[in-house]
């Protein structure tokens, strides 16, 4: 937030007069607390803490007990003193004061909402108007111009759409426009320009596009915009499918006419014959030829009726999966209604039903199409099979091919909704889609009939197979992105959206957004088709400050000496619900005159064990139309509500991955885990480098002695000595391994030899096969079927050996080409001049 | 020459007014000649013309006149190019004798058409004449000895500053020239200037408004300067259009019928003149799920269309007689698996490569016996732009219901040639049913011959219980190759049996003029305009002869032999080779006959003379008159 | 599509095809003909890949290979010498639901069929080209062929074949649009069969050239190669195909390969000193001839009217109001008329 530029309020004269010790002694500590405030966020004294026209201490000090009487009398029993209520009507919180000019801020509304055929659903009006100028012309004094006019419009145009709503941008352009002309107090060149820019305006602008405000309907006119693109997009791929089987159906009926008697009738063969105006051929005559000659036959009559059946439901759906030539001018318009069922429950859940029975219906259809375009339906198998289909025989894909039923449900109107329904719908995760639309966030003091409905979208994302969203409307391009994604969801997804309370003070964009700045709405996401964790499917939508249990922001403003002073304020729950009529009761205004120490800014309240802390006033900064700064005091169940709110953003935001307590825990854990086993690690390191050293400083000494020692024995030669110092250490080295490995090691020298077991020890005797080498020339299956056989992979096996003689054997193994037969050993011994077989049977043992 | 400079003095209205009145000739039939260099758009202009007169309810018949080369050496005599246009007041069945009216863009291109004889006696010549005054000194003689010439053989020869007019309008003469003849032809021959535009701005749609203003303003400065210029004009009936009609070539004609068929594949290679079908078909095939196939030979097209008709769904190749000469062994093939399939031959000039963009019925005997062993097959010939779009439609029905192979005959004549006919209506039952996947009946045979007419149920990949081998061997009625003395025997003989069961469908063609006399005239093909104008004249005359057209020429429809006995002489009239008497050495034994006169006298064992040439052109009907008269003197 | 693959309808749905429904007539070839082995391993993919026999078509040209769809339990079509590829792509280009393998001996293929060789491989339609290679014309009684190793003597080369012999496969690996190129020997039936598997499994033209032997007039040809199992060479690679432990036993030489290295798959092709067996080459992304000339639009009667009238107004000629106002003999430009 910009620094905002304040007058606290107006000192007495005389305590402006120089000289007077007070007022100077506070200016002093005033001006010594602002320096720092800056460091240690110590409240600094206002100057108002001096006291106004306090003749002598005693009389002050009186009145100073009875100012913080009166506070916490209404911190704690909400008892306003009278002749304050006034004070403070056009109040608001401190924070939101920069923005009471609305218009002079651009943001996300108007919204342009494009028609189905393109596949853009919405779009800012300061985005298009944005791009429009960044792509006309080179950069330079002109563009700028253009520019300036084109926010000047732009501004206009979002003012007339909150006043009558429905305007369509090309009419807002054409009456914005002539406005500013009519208002501007430009002239000559300059209003020309002014009329140039605006004239090129509004031909780059003006399209007839509905324009929607930050209103209570905007979640319905979204979705209304999101659902049909989704559905086109989601149901394009398989409507050419779909056409397809169609396509195939009647090809069958087609096909089969042509079998019929009618199409071997002359009136039928005329036509065929395509003959212009001189026939050549007598069409009575072909048809007496192909009656008398029996040609292809027509299909069974159950076969042709069920064919028709089929196609009679496939068409009628056909359209509901939009044609696929006609993607392209396709209107995007859904048959089945998507238009929302408002606040009956129960109503959803039977337009879910019939939906249903339609869907259940349909896919039937589908599968027996595709049995019958391949061949592949058979009564027997079948008909039963189809008799029985029911929803629970429709997969995963084919459910998110159901149209959704669409829910609004007003907070407002909560009393109507059929609870039970309601969960009943969550509870079964039904393809319904609910627009849960709030405009009350506080409760008071006794329980709220529609609190509870604030709280649906924690319940049931519980649930864990909803899919759940919470965004207030004044985020359009998340609430689309959310629409989305909800109707990706195959089961029953709710979107939660606060539309802003007619009861607040402020407009409703800047109440729906303070809704998520004070974390009395945060955006989230709740995905359950995203995964199995938490991580995956939880989603915090950047909420401000997203990190932090308070959004803060620093706030400048003059005191009385005119002096600037800033300091970061939080904006709670509080600050929000100030703005809200309703919540009014909680809040009073003191003016200056009634400022006392023991006053604290809520934020430093909560901080403090408050629920004991008697004797502390909570208040909150608001600053009025006039810009005068007021502190608001806040009563003890305002109080309350903040903590609680408190608590359940931090709750969120542990789920969402933020500050969670657990990970967190783990984390520390892990930490000191990973810290030890460094420590070892090094300990461990130093202890073998040390141990290392020793030996090597051993072993050179070794050596040198060594080669001393033979330097003194044999004089010049010292080969000798080399290897006996490595042998050395080769021994040193090899000592430890030894030892330990010895218990282990076993030599295969010492090992008695094993009995290694001969492959193919039969082959010798019994007759064999390398069946899996056969090439299947069915040279021995002809030859001897009695014997040899195939296996189910067309290669040959010996079926019975016994069944032939052993003659065949040696036969079919001389004949096989890739010489895979064994003969083996005779069964029979006394087979006719076994020998010769035996004989020739060497080659292939 | 003169007529252009002295025109430049007179006054243009004045001129208009005398030209009005006792100048204008009124005709019934007239034939108009327009070529130039290829590349000049002789032919745009003379389609243009043409089809505007259609428009106005003329009987329209254009002839595309094609050189054999893409782009022949500029002014040289076997470069013409252009199109000729006939038109009458009532209906128009060919192309006519010779011109009435020849505009040409240079001198050469007509000294090869008037020696042809393409000219009427004292004919209209008009003449680009930027020649008399070019730099090159062989042209100014080249050109003057031309125009000298035919003056001297009584051509009226009108020298038009063509380009020089043109300049006027356009920085480049050569494009758009042939739009200033458009407007001298709309003048001439009285055109309805508004129907001229409008065929004009369709011409250039794509090519923007400029283009079509600028050739809009060469329409009206040719009008207005033949307007001024010429004392030539014509009034022709217009009767106008009553029905809706279309108006197209042959080709053009065989693709729409191919796509009326409900045919799905079209292979072919590339071959003059049966190309272009392919190239209009190739624009539009897909929109209907059809696929233009080029393959990569003739051979391979013709086994890429069977293998797609065995896969479900008759297929049709397009080709010409060197074409399908490559394919005859795929011919047999598809006559022995009884695959159905579509042939379409462009009968062109042979033998061999012979004459590629002219018009010849040469292959009909080719056709019919060019494959060895017995191939009996469906051969038909279209007679009109009508028929090639008809033929194809009932070619696919009878290939798949006799599981046969169909022969359609066009020729260059009919590929090129553009006449109106009735606007066809569009029948569902033209189109070939689906491909038939529905289960086989147990009890049937892959060729389950009926004993009588030889017919059988075919099989298609995916039919349940159908599976079997197709085989080009001898085979079975299970379709399994078998050489028993038997089997070729009986498969022969109902293949056969499908041929007579055909021919017992087919209507006796009728008689044109009385059923019997001193001469019939046998034509068929793309002819019989020519033949019947003719006969027509003959008759006009009291000469005592008819014709009769085949369009079936296998097999041959019952009642034929009775009509040729009604007559005392019978002839054929082709465009075929065939021996003349003329020659010395020629004689009843070794005289070779016309195709068709070979097949009548063959089957009706009448003694059927011929009349035929190979000279490329299309019969021209006066021909075929004093052909007639002297056979009758 | 639709969970049509859901089990509840596959319960209902299931019917296996065993091997004997895949078996035609009784094979006729020689004793020991090595296109036997071939047919094995054809019937075994068939039954492992449980393809439908009405919806698998085997297409082939004229020779002893040829004869091979008639022994098959599908759809045939046994066509003309050095047809059988145009044949089979008229047979695909309309029908996307069809298997199609052809069969083809070398002398169909690699000589009468050569420019329908090079351009099926250029159009890389999907299906399998099995080509037989016996190294010579055995139906016709042992004339030589492209591929009869040079010298050997044979009916029309009574002095030895004067020309060196043609390698299918580099010549196949040279042709643009080469997508799948595969050699086996039939007589090692387990890489045959997986081999031709691969092959089916590829989409687009997949060419596989199996060494058969053609015992009657080639007897010793491959006696060498059936003599030492190490002269056949494995190409190994991730994607390649892997010996059963049974045949690996038998047949130990490798060859580490790439089978997306198209010039490594050239030169392993050009090998002389030892047969090189397995994938040689494979590259799914080339563009299949069947995908993009298939149906934009699906035809029907409406859509047929549709077409025919926009030509026929294309072409047309429409009763005009002007009708028989023409032909007066005046100038009939209408501004000079006024």
């Amino acid at each position: 937030m910009e620094q905002a530029k304040e007058r606290t309020g107006a000192p007495m004269p005389e305590q402006a007069a120089p000289g007077d010790p007070t007022t100077t002694d506070a200016n002093v500590i005033g001006d010594q607390a602002a320096k720092a405030a800056s460091i240690t966020g110590v409240m600094p004294s206002e100057p108002a803490a001096a006291l106004p026209d306090a003749p002598d201490p005693v009389t002050a000090a009186k009145q100073q007990s009875e100012i913080l009487k009166a506070l916490l009398g209404f911190h704690a029993h909400g008892l306003r003193p009278g002749g304050q209520a006034g004070v403070g009507d056009g109040c608001w919180p401190a924070l939101l004061h920069p923005y009471r000019e609305l218009t002079a801020i651009r943001h996300e509304f108007p919204l342009c909402l494009f028609p189905p055929g393109e596949d853009r659903p919405a779009r800012p009006l300061t985005e298009i108007v944005d791009e429009y100028v960044d792509e006309s012309g080179p950069d330079g004094d002109e563009k700028e111009r253009l520019r300036r006019h084109a926010y000047q419009l732009e501004a206009r145009i979002g003012e007339l759409v909150s006043d009558n709503r429905g305007l369509s941008l090309d009419v807002a352009v054409e009456n914005a426009s002539a406005d500013l002309l009519g208002a501007s107090r430009l002239s000559g060149k300059k209003k020309q320009r002014l009329g140039a820019d605006l004239e090129r305006l509004r031909e780059a602008l003006s399209r007839p596009l509905g324009l929607a405000g930050c209103e209570p309907d905007l979640p319905c006119r979204l979705f209304g915009q999101v659902a049909p693109r989704h559905w086109r997009r989601h149901s394009a791929a398989w409507s050419e499918q779909l056409a397809m089987l169609v396509h195939d159906l009647r090809d069958i009926l087609r096909v089969d006419f042509d079998h019929s008697p009618d199409a071997k009738s002359a009136g039928h063969l005329r036509n065929a014959l395509g003959t212009g105006q001189r026939d050549d051929v007598d069409a009575d005559r072909m048809a007496a030829m192909l009656s008398r000659t029996r040609l292809a036959e027509p299909l069974p009559e159950d076969r042709r009726m069920r064919i028709r059946e089929t196609l009679g439901t496939l068409a009628r759906f056909q359209p509901v999966f939009g044609d696929p030539d006609r993607q392209a001018e396709s209107t995007g318009v859904l048959p089945f209604s998507i238009e929302p069922v408002s606040d009956d429950c129960a109503e959803a859940l039977s337009r879910y039903d019939t939906r249903k029975r339609e869907m259940v219906s349909f896919f039937r259809a589908v599968r027996i199409a595709e049995l019958e375009v391949s061949n592949r339906y058979e009564a027997a198998l079948h008909d039963g099979f189809f008799e029985s289909f029911d929803a629970s025989h429709l997969t995963r894909e084919e459910l998110s091919l159901c149209p959704p039923v669409v829910l609004l449900l007003n907070q407002a109107r909560v009393g109507d909704w059929d609870a039970k329904a309601l969960l009943g719908l969550l509870v079964a995760d039904l393809p319904v889609k609910i627009i849960l639309q709030l405009d009350c966030l506080g409760s008071g003091t006794q329980p709220d009939p529609s609190a509870w409905a604030c709280a649906l979208p924690r319940m049931a994302m519980s649930l864990g197979h909803v899919f759940v969203m919470q965004c207030p409307a004044s985020r359009p391009g998340v609430l689309l992105e959310g629409f989305a994604h909800g109707l990706d969801h195959v089961g029953s997804a709710l979107f939660c959206v606060y539309t802003g309370a007619p009861e607040s003070r402020l407009p409703p964009y800047l109440d729906c957004a303070s809704a998520t700045e004070s974390r009395a709405f945060p955006a989230y996401e709740f995905r359950p088709d995203r995964g199995a964790t938490q991580a995956e499917r939880m989603c915090l939508l950047d909420n401000p400050q997203q990190d932090g249990a308070w959004v803060s922001e620093s706030f400048g403003y003059l005191d009385a000496s005119g002096e600037t002073q800033t300091r970061e304020l939080a904006f709670t729950l509080a600050d929000f619900l100030m703005t809200d009529l309703r919540q009014w009761q909680y809040f009073w205004p003191v003016p200056p005159t009634h400022w006392h120490p023991n006053m604290v800014p809520l934020e430093d309240f909560l901080g403090m064990d408050w629920e004991i802390a008697v004797r502390e006033v909570p208040y909150l900064l608001a600053v009025d139309e006039d810009g005068n700064l007021h502190r608001v005091v806040v009563a003890r169940t305002m109080v309350r509500q903040v903590a609680r709110c408190g608590e359940r953003w931090h709750m969120l935001q542990e789920e969402g991955g933020i500050r969670n307590s657990h990970a967190l825990k783990l984390l520390a854990a892990e930490k000191d885990h990973l810290r030890q086993e460094l420590d070892d690690e090094v300990a461990r390191i130093r202890e073998q480098h040390e141990l290392q050293l020793e030996q090597g400083v051993g072993e050179l000494t070794r050596e040198i002695v060594a080669r001393i020692a033979a330097q003194l024995t044999l004089g010049a030669d010292t080969s000798p000595a080399v290897p006996a110092a490595s042998r050395v250490t080769a021994a040193q080295a090899a000592a430890p391994v030894a030892e330990t490995a010895k218990p282990a090691e076993v030599s295969p020298a010492e090992a008695p030899p094993e009995e290694v077991p001969e492959e193919d020890s039969l082959s010798l005797d019994e007759p064999y096969i390398d069946t899996p080498l056969c090439t299947a020339c069915d040279d021995c299956t002809t030859m001897s079927p009695q014997i040899f056989a195939y296996n189910e992979d067309k290669q040959a096996y010996i079926k019975d050996a016994g069944a032939g003689t052993y003659q065949e054997l040696v036969l079919a193994a001389e004949k096989c080409p890739v010489s895979i037969i064994h003969p083996g050993k005779p069964g029979n011994a006394d087979e006719p001049n076994l020998d010769e077989w035996i004989a020739r049977a060497k080659p292939y043992l | 020459m003169s007529s252009s400079k002295s025109s430049e003095a007179r006054h243009p209205s004045a001129d208009v007014v005398s030209m009005h009145g006792a100048r204008t000739q009124r005709i019934s039939d007239h034939i108009v000649e327009i070529i130039s260099d290829s590349g000049e758009g002789a032919q745009t202009a003379g389609q243009m013309f043409g089809t505007v007169s259609a428009k106005m309810g003329n009987g329209v018949w254009t002839v595309e006149i094609i050189p054999a080369e893409i782009e022949p050496p500029a002014r040289s005599i076997e470069g013409a190019s252009g199109n000729r246009i006939r038109l009458g007041s009532s209906a128009v069945t060919n192309a006519g004798d010779a011109a009435d009216v020849v505009i040409a863009l240079n001198e050469q291109v007509l000294i090869g058409r008037e020696a042809a004889g393409e000219f009427k006696p004292g004919a209209h010549i008009l003449l680009e004449n930027k020649w008399a005054e070019s730099k090159n000194p062989n042209i100014v003689s080249a050109y003057s000895e031309a125009v000298g010439n035919l003056n001297a053989k009584g051509y009226r020869v009108h020298e038009i500053p063509m380009e020089e007019e043109c300049r006027k309008f356009v920085d480049n003469p050569l494009r758009g020239k042939n739009i200033f003849v458009v407007g001298i032809l709309s003048y001439i021959y009285s055109r309805d200037l508004d129907i001229v535009r409008e065929e004009i701005g369709k011409k250039f749609k794509k090519k923007g408004q400029a283009i079509i203003d600028s050739n809009l303003s060469l329409l009206d400065a040719g009008y207005h300067w033949a307007q001024q210029n010429l004392d030539l004009h014509f009034a022709i009936d217009s009767p106008g259009v009553t029905e809706r009609q279309v108006v197209m070539n042959g080709n053009t004609a065989l693709a729409l019928g191919t796509v009326a068929s409900g045919m799905e594949v079209c292979a072919m290679y590339p071959i003059t003149p049966a190309t272009s079908a392919s190239h209009f078909l190739s624009e539009i095939f897909e929109e209907v799920g059809g696929v233009v196939h080029q393959a990569e030979d003739e051979i391979a097209a013709c086994a890429f269309a069977i293998g797609a008709s065995y896969a479900g769904k008759c297929a049709v190749t397009i080709t010409s007689g060197p074409g399908m000469a490559l394919k005859t062994e795929l011919m047999a093939l598809s006559v022995m698996g009884e695959i159905p399939l579509v042939l379409v031959d462009v009968q062109r000039g042979g033998p061999s490569t012979g004459l590629p963009t002219k018009v010849e019925q040469g292959d009909l005997l080719a056709a019919m016996f060019g494959v060895p062993g017995d191939a009996p097959k469906i051969i038909m010939a279209p007679a009109t732009i009508e028929d090639c779009f008809y033929s194809i439609i009932t070619a696919r029905k009878i290939a798949e219901t006799f599981r046969t192979l169909v022969v359609v005959l066009t020729d260059a004549n009919l590929a090129t040639g553009q006449q109106a006919f009735p606007r066809p209506e569009f029948k569902e039952e033209w189109l070939a049913p689906p491909v038939d996947q529905s289960p086989v009946p147990s009890d049937t045979e892959p060729y389950h011959w009926d004993a009588t007419t030889g017919l059988s149920a075919r099989r298609v990949p995916g039919q349940p219980n159908g599976m079997f081998t197709l085989t080009g061997l001898a085979h079975t009625r299970q379709g399994t190759v078998a050489y028993g003395p038997g089997v070729n025997q009986e498969g022969c003989r109902h293949r056969s049996l499908k041929l007579a069961a055909f021919q017992k469908t087919l209507k006796t063609p009728e008689v044109f003029g009385d059923p019997e006399g001193d001469l019939l005239i046998v034509g068929w093909g793309s002819t019989r305009g020519a033949i019947e104008e003719a006969v027509a004249r003959a008759r006009a005359d009291g000469l005592s002869v008819s014709s009769l057209h085949l369009k079936f020429l296998q097999p041959m429809a019952s009642g034929i032999r009775e009509i040729l006995d009604k007559y005392k002489r019978v002839m054929t009239v082709e465009i075929n080779y065939s021996d003349s008497f003329e020659d010395e050495i020629i004689d009843e034994d070794n005289r070779r006959y016309a195709n068709l006169a070979w097949l009548l006298r063959a089957r009706y064992l009448v003694d059927v003379d011929c009349w035929s040439n190979v000279h490329g052109q299309p019969i021209k009907p006066g021909a075929i008159e004093s052909m007639i008269r002297s056979r009758l003197q | 599509m639709f969970g049509l693959k859901s089990e509840c309808v596959l319960k209902v749905d299931e019917e296996f095809h065993d091997l004997e429904e895949y078996q035609g007539r009784v094979a006729r070839w020689c004793p020991g003909c090595g296109d036997n082995g071939i047919l094995a391993a054809t019937q075994r993919l068939c039954r492992d890949e449980q393809l439908p026999p009405e919806k698998t078509v085997f297409v082939s040209g004229i020779g002893c290979a040829a004869r091979f769809p008639h022994y098959m339990g599908t759809y045939g079509f046994h066509g003309l010498h050095g047809r059988a590829l145009p044949t089979a792509q008229g047979v695909k280009i309309r029908r996307p639901d069809l298997k199609v393998f052809v069969n083809m001996g070398d002398g169909d293929c690699c000589s009468i069929g050569t420019a329908h060789w090079i351009h099926a491989v250029r159009m890389n339609m999907d299906m399998v080209a099995m080509l037989h290679d016996n190294n010579i014309y055995g139906l016709t009684k042992k004339q030589v062929s492209p591929t009869t190793p040079f010298g050997m003597t044979t009916a029309t080369t009574p002095h030895g074949s004067v020309l060196k012999a043609m390698n299918p496969l580099t010549v196949t690996l040279g042709i643009t649009n080469v997508s799948f190129v595969a050699q086996a020997v039939e007589w090692v039936p387990d890489l045959l069969y997986k081999v031709i598997r691969a092959a089916y499994q590829h989409k687009g033209f997949a060419f596989v050239r199996i060494l058969q032997r053609c015992p009657h007039f080639m007897p010793t040809l491959f006696d060498s190669l059936l003599a030492n199992p190490d002269s056949i060479m494995l190409l190994e690679s991730d994607d390649g195909v892997e010996l059963s432990e049974a045949t690996a036993k038998v047949y130990k030489t490798r060859e580490p390969h790439d089978t997306s290295d198209l010039n490594l798959a050239r030169e392993v092709a050009g090998r002389e000193d030892k047969v090189p067996v397995g994938i040689l080459y494979r590259n799914e992304t080339v563009p299949c001839y069947d995908e993009l000339r298939k149906p934009t639009r699906l035809q029907s009667p409406e859509q047929a009217r549709t077409v025919l009238d926009r030509a026929f107004d294309r072409f047309g000629i429409f009763p005009s109001a002007s009708g028989t106002r023409h032909g007066t003999g005046e100038g009939t430009d209408r501004r000079t008329d006024a």
